[in-house]
């Protein structure tokens, strides 16, 4: 009976394996889904988001372009959205400690300079008591404040000072903390640089501001001042060895112009200062001392009419804690769009000295003319002033190859974005280094005019790292810093906002980790129809052992009974 | 069975041996748990944790181990027959007679005998007390327990400094262990000395006398000052000692050295001179300006004194000042004066001033003022502020108090004015009630000041003035014979001489020959002050105008002029403060330290001295920096922790100060998208 049985049902698996049968199957919903972990999420949110999904998804954590969705976990949003659609866990902020949002720090700084630092710092509803904050660098505290917490805020924002110590990348940590609450912490980095900032200071004719800006700049360190005052026609002041305004490529090793007596300008000069401050994105300072002529510097004002203002007394102006002051003023008739003041003067609701920008450069028009009267007073901060501004504007003047990493601060298994601006400058070729003298070639994509694109993997071992750029003779590194992943805490921005509206453009939502309930449904339904699969039994190889199986247990039965 | 005399003596053996085993066992328990608790205590010690603790957890690990010891020990009668066979050659007849004691079962009694005979005859011969040593035993545990005790030295400074050290390797670095400051004020200040020890700034009275005690185990000290530098020998009682007059701030730093020449960490010490102050002296009463009519009264003054150590004299002095025009006479004079000793620092004073001795007239006046010494050898005379008695006329009697400026008035004056007030003055004497003799006079004489007011800015307008303006006067016909060449200065002289005969009519009350003078010297000031005219004078040499340093020439020899570019250097003190800072956050990154980390900061400090040797913060942080190196040097972690914290402090606190802000902000991208907003607004038109 048995061998009738086997005998029968191999003869059945052979006929239907001749047949090929399939059967139709609704499995699961087929989206793949990749995890991908911002500020504000920890390993444990990431391991709860993915056990939440596994059974409705397949869910990947390495970069895949066939993935259907990106699930963002964390309080911040991605540095690039997602290809596809997006959907963001936000994890819940602290109920019981303080957070530290942001710090903000300037990307690039100069080592004779005071820095401040912005900390931004969420305080839970209800905390009392003095939040205490401190910034270190290199463990040593440069700063600290102990300050009151209003009632009814729920964040605070505070300035603290870092002085920077040597050349290089230099990480700043912000520490915050509640009586009786654990300490938040939250790491920004900046380069530190000692750089030699050129300027040249061009006298239309001789004039008093220029000649006393100019000599307020000569004693910065910082500050390199090439200067030229023409006294006559043909006749010139020089020092070191200035070049005319005649060519904007001339120009383009200056990082600041100061001109003085602006209003002497020739029509063909502005049009090479417009030039420079569009191509080489520098910055051009304007002192006129008259109101004759002013027409000619419309192209870099934009201003069509002034308007003289003799004051009977002196009016201080203030910026930043530095004053100095004046009487004698040139009021645009109308502000240009975009004009900043980089002063302010409680007497008069104008701001003397002001800044516009042009392209990626920017004109600072001193409408005070006679401020340098009144330099010489021990409490009057007229050279200082002058010496911060151009300072600054200087120091916003791109380099001639400048390096600009998404994120200095990377951690061992992520990616490193820099992006390279090259002015003039034929066959780049880049490659980073370690400190122990190991480097290799990155490769540069072009990402637009002048500028280049540089993606490579993080270093395995944590250390300091540079970025070689160079170009013949020319030569530009900058350093970045690969951590251990999770051993530096970063802001936690609260932008959930953003990361809400990001999804919601994505095609997708925004969910709180709590409500991570609502999230498979909608992934699921990503896949319109959830493809059916045909599943053929007989053209797997494993239907061969059945077959073989019966086929054994049948010949096994006749021998056993004499059978051949 | 038992009652044998083998088995008695088997059994008196097992039980001797049983005792022997049990307390080796305590002790090697003991030795054990000892051994173990060490390393913990030690650790506990080392973290700064209580003794008690330290002790606590001992206890605690030894009670563990001999727990452990005793559940593993087997206290039965058989195991001390097995471990009594171990090592001896009783073929285990021991723990077979043993266990016929404890169970003979069906053995035949003779049997048993003769087992038990052999068996107590071959442990009779296994010595006990070498196969379980108690006596090494207690003796290894005795150290062990010694070991552990001592890990409760390392709590011990004087340990943590002789046993080597796991954050340094300087213990052999000459040291200073003590510096004492004694700090002797000058004897006029009547303050008693102070003693400083192991100072980081000593404070004291400029011109104290310091003297410097410094103890260690070093052969030599360098002691130097900002100014000077020697090197003090060691006296008999192993003490440095150097004494020095305390000037201005400064330092004081003390280098120790071994007989071979090596250096040791530094120590500086800050100074800082407190300067004696001058005495304060004031007029309290009558405290201000007093315009009288007559001087005829006597003058109570009350004149107070203070000072920061102690008073010497105070006096009431006083000038009389007589005399008209540029006729003055000074008279100077003291007014005794009774004085009352609040205190030594505190003085008060009363004296009378009688006026009527003076012999004032009007126009003259008094000019008094406090005058006191303090007890400092040499100190010069202070004055209070300066109040005047002047006797004027009764017009400027009445206006006491109400008066405008009167420099302001007389600024106010012009010729025209004095001839105004001469006619108005004519007027007056013609009128129905002319002023009687005495107020014509007063009144003639004001004016007469106001001429020679106005006098006097014509002649500092002409650069000098007359000595004598009578013998001047004298040689008029000198003018109008044409020694000056120019007529513009001697219209000027002429103005000045008719002022001067105005005003010396006008003192004599000769009003309408003052009236003639005043309007001559007008027509006069009026020709040389015109338009057309230049008012020349000459030159004294040292006013001459040298033509080298004038910017004359000629056109075609200008050439464009040409200098190199100005380099300027960060100052000194702020490139060594940062680098400094960068040096400390080094040593903050480190877990341990050792002497070259000393050296590094000593030579930062000296750096950091060579640039700002006379500031005070500056001194302070280098003070701060060879504490550190002394705690480096002492092996002490966590005062180099606090320590590097601390001047990490003082540091950024300074160069913040000094430091310009910087105002950078946004990336290159955030401009170029402010630059393009700007321009597609201004296409759109401006804001007004």
């Amino acid at each position: 009976m048995i061998e009738r049985v086997c005998r029968a049902s191999a003869l059945i698996l052979a006929g239907l394996a001749l047949v090929d049968p399939g059967c139709s199957l609704q499995g699961a919903s087929g989206a793949r889904v990749r995890l991908l972990a911002t500020a504000g999420a920890t390993p444990d949110d990431v391991t709860h988001v993915r056990e939440a999904l596994a059974p409705t998804v397949d869910v990947v954590e390495t970069p895949d372009p066939e993935v259907d969705a990106t699930v963002v976990i964390g309080r911040a949003a991605p540095r690039r959205p997602p290809a596809g659609p997006m959907f963001a866990v936000v994890p819940p902020a602290s109920s019981t400690s303080p957070e530290v949002r942001a710090i903000e720090l300037p990307e690039q700084v100069d080592l004779e300079s005071r820095v401040t630092a912005t900390a931004t710092v969420a305080v839970p509803a209800g905390a009392a008591g003095p939040l205490k904050l401190t910034l270190l660098s290199g463990g040593i505290p440069h700063d600290a404040q102990s300050l009151p917490i209003a009632v009814g805020s729920d964040s605070v924002r505070v300035p603290l000072t870092f002085v920077p110590a040597q050349p290089g990348l230099t990480l700043v940590q912000i520490s915050a903390s509640l009586p009786g609450s654990t300490e938040a912490t939250a790491v920004a980095t900046t380069h530190v640089v000692q750089q030699e900032h050129r300027v040249l200071v061009h006298d239309a004719r001789p004039s008093w501001a220029a000649t006393f800006v100019r000599r307020a700049l000569e004693s910065d360190p910082r500050l390199n001042v090439t200067a030229r005052s023409v006294v006559s026609r043909g006749l010139a002041t020089d020092v070191g060895a200035p070049p005319a305004l005649d060519s904007a490529a001339a120009l383009d090793d200056f990082d600041v112009i100061v001109v003085g007596a602006a209003e002497a300008l020739t029509p063909a000069q502005v049009t090479t200062l417009e030039r420079y401050l569009r191509a080489r994105e520098g910055a051009v300072v304007l002192l006129p001392t008259d109101d004759d002529a002013l027409g000619v510097l419309r192209p870099l004002t934009a201003i069509s009419r002034w308007n003289l203002d003799r004051r009977p007394a002196l009016e201080t102006l203030s910026a930043d804690g530095l004053e100095w002051s004046a009487s004698e003023f040139l009021w645009p008739s109308t502000w240009p769009a975009g004009a900043e003041p980089l002063t302010t003067c409680p007497e008069t609701p104008r701001c003397a000295v002001w800044r516009r920008p042009i392209g990626g450069g920017r004109v600072i028009v001193s409408s005070a003319l006679d401020g340098w009267r009144t330099r010489a007073g021990s409490d009057v901060d007229y050279a200082e002033f002058w010496r911060v501004q151009v300072a600054n504007a200087a120091a916003a003047t791109p380099e001639r190859v400048a390096i600009t990493f998404a994120d200095a601060l990377v951690e061992t298994g992520a990616t490193v974005h820099a992006e390279i601006e090259a002015r003039r400058l034929p066959n780049l070729a880049a490659e980073w280094q370690d400190t122990l003298g190991s480097r290799a070639t990155v490769r540069l994509w072009p990402a637009g005019a002048q500028r280049w694109r540089a993606e490579w993997p993080a270093p395995q071992t944590p250390g300091r790292y540079r970025l070689v750029v160079a170009s013949g003779d020319v030569q530009v590194s900058r350093e970045f810093m690969v951590v251990e992943a999770g051993t530096v805490q970063r802001p936690l921005p609260s932008d959930s906002d953003a990361l809400a509206l990001m999804a919601r453009a994505h095609g997708g939502q925004s969910v709180a980790l709590s409500d991570l309930a609502a999230l498979p449904p909608q992934l699921a339904g990503l896949v319109e129809a959830p493809p059916e699969r045909v599943w053929h039994p007989f053209r797997s190889a494993w239907i061969i052992v059945p077959f073989a199986g019966v086929l054994s247990v049948e010949w096994w039965l006749r021998r056993r009974r004499g059978a051949r | 069975m038992h009652e044998w005399p083998e088995s008695r003596q088997l059994l008196a053996v097992l039980a001797r041996a049983s005792r022997a085993r049990r307390a080796r066992a305590i002790l090697v328990a003991v030795m054990r748990g000892a051994l173990v608790a060490a390393p913990v205590s030690a650790i506990a010690v080392l973290l700064d944790a209580p003794l008690l603790w330290a002790a606590g957890a001992a206890a605690i690990v030894i009670l563990a181990v001999m727990t452990v010891a005793h559940f593993q020990f087997d206290r039965s009668r058989a195991g001390v027959a097995r471990d009594l066979e171990v090592g001896a050659a009783c073929r285990n007849v021991v723990v077979t007679a043993e266990a016929l004691l404890r169970e003979p079962g069906p053995t035949p009694a003779h049997i048993c005998r003769v087992v038990i005979q052999d068996a107590a005859v071959a442990a009779g011969q296994v010595d006990i007390s070498t196969r379980w040593p108690v006596q090494s035993a207690a003796i290894r545990t005795a150290a062990a327990l010694v070991l552990l005790a001592s890990t409760a030295l390392l709590a011990s400074p004087a340990v943590e400094r002789l046993l080597p050290s796991i954050v340094t390797d300087a213990a052999s670095a000459p040291v200073l262990t003590e510096v004492r400051i004694i700090v002797e004020p000058p004897d006029y200040t009547g303050r008693p000395s102070e003693t400083f020890t192991n100072p980081e700034r000593v404070t004291g009275v400029a011109g104290s006398r310091l003297r410097v005690e410094a103890s260690g185990p070093a052969a030599a000290l360098t002691m130097a000052t900002a100014t000077t530098s020697v090197v003090v020998p060691r006296a008999a009682d192993g003490t440095f000692v150097h004494a020095f007059t305390l000037e201005t701030d400064g330092f004081v730093a003390l280098t120790p050295a071994d007989t071979a020449g090596a250096t040791g960490v530094r120590r500086l010490i800050g100074l800082t001179a407190t300067a004696d102050r001058p005495p304060a002296p004031k007029v309290t009463t009558p405290g201000k300006d007093l315009f009288l009519r007559e001087a005829t009264e006597t003058l109570a003054i009350a004149v107070e004194a203070t000072d920061d150590f102690g008073l010497r004299a105070l006096r009431l002095a006083y000038t009389k000042v007589a005399g008209v025009g540029e006729s003055f006479t000074f008279t100077e004079g003291e007014v005794p004066l009774t004085l009352e000793r609040v205190s030594p620092q505190q003085w008060r004073g009363r004296g009378d001033l009688s006026l009527t001795s003076l012999n004032l007239e009007i126009g003259d006046m008094v000019v008094y003022r406090a005058v006191a010494i303090d007890t400092r050898p040499g100190a010069v005379p202070v004055e209070s502020d300066s109040f005047i008695i002047e006797i004027v006329s009764a017009s400027e009697a009445l206006a006491e108090g109400f008066a405008i400026d009167d420099t302001r008035d007389k600024y106010a004056l012009s010729q025209q004015m004095v001839i105004l007030k001469t006619e108005r003055l004519i007027a007056r004497t013609k009128s129905a009630q002319p002023p009687d003799a005495e107020m014509l006079r007063d009144e003639a004489l004001m004016i007469a000041a106001e001429q020679r007011s106005v006098r006097a800015e014509i002649v500092f307008m002409m650069g000098g003035h007359f000595e004598d303006e009578f013998v001047e006067a004298a040689h008029e016909h000198e003018i109008s014979d044409g020694r000056f060449d120019n007529s513009g200065r001697a219209d000027l002289g002429r103005a000045v001489r008719d002022m001067a005969r105005a005003s010396t009519e006008l003192v004599d009350v000769n009003l309408a020959a003052a009236l003639e003078a005043e309007k001559r010297a007008l027509e006069a000031m009026e020709r040389a002050l015109s338009r057309r005219r230049f008012i020349l004078r000459t030159l004294t040499q040292r006013e001459s105008i040298d033509d080298s340093r004038r910017l004359t020439g000629k056109l075609g020899g200008a050439s464009p002029g040409r200098r190199a570019v100005a380099v300027a250097d960060v100052a000194p003190d702020v490139a060594q403060l940062r680098a400094t800072l960068a040096l400390l956050a080094t040593l903050q990154a480190q877990q341990a330290w050792t002497t070259a980390d000393a050296a590094r900061l000593a030579e930062s400090g000296e750096a950091l001295l060579a640039a700002a040797p006379q500031q005070r913060d500056i001194v302070d942080i280098v003070a701060a920096l060879s504490s550190i190196g002394e705690a480096i040097t002492s092996a002490d972690a966590n005062r180099v922790r606090t320590r590097l914290t601390a001047v990490s402090e003082q540091v950024t606190g300074r160069l913040r100060a000094v430091a310009v802000p910087s105002g950078v902000t946004g990336s290159a991208q955030d401009r170029r998208l402010k630059g393009a907003l700007s321009e597609a607004l201004s296409r759109g038109g401006g804001r007004d």
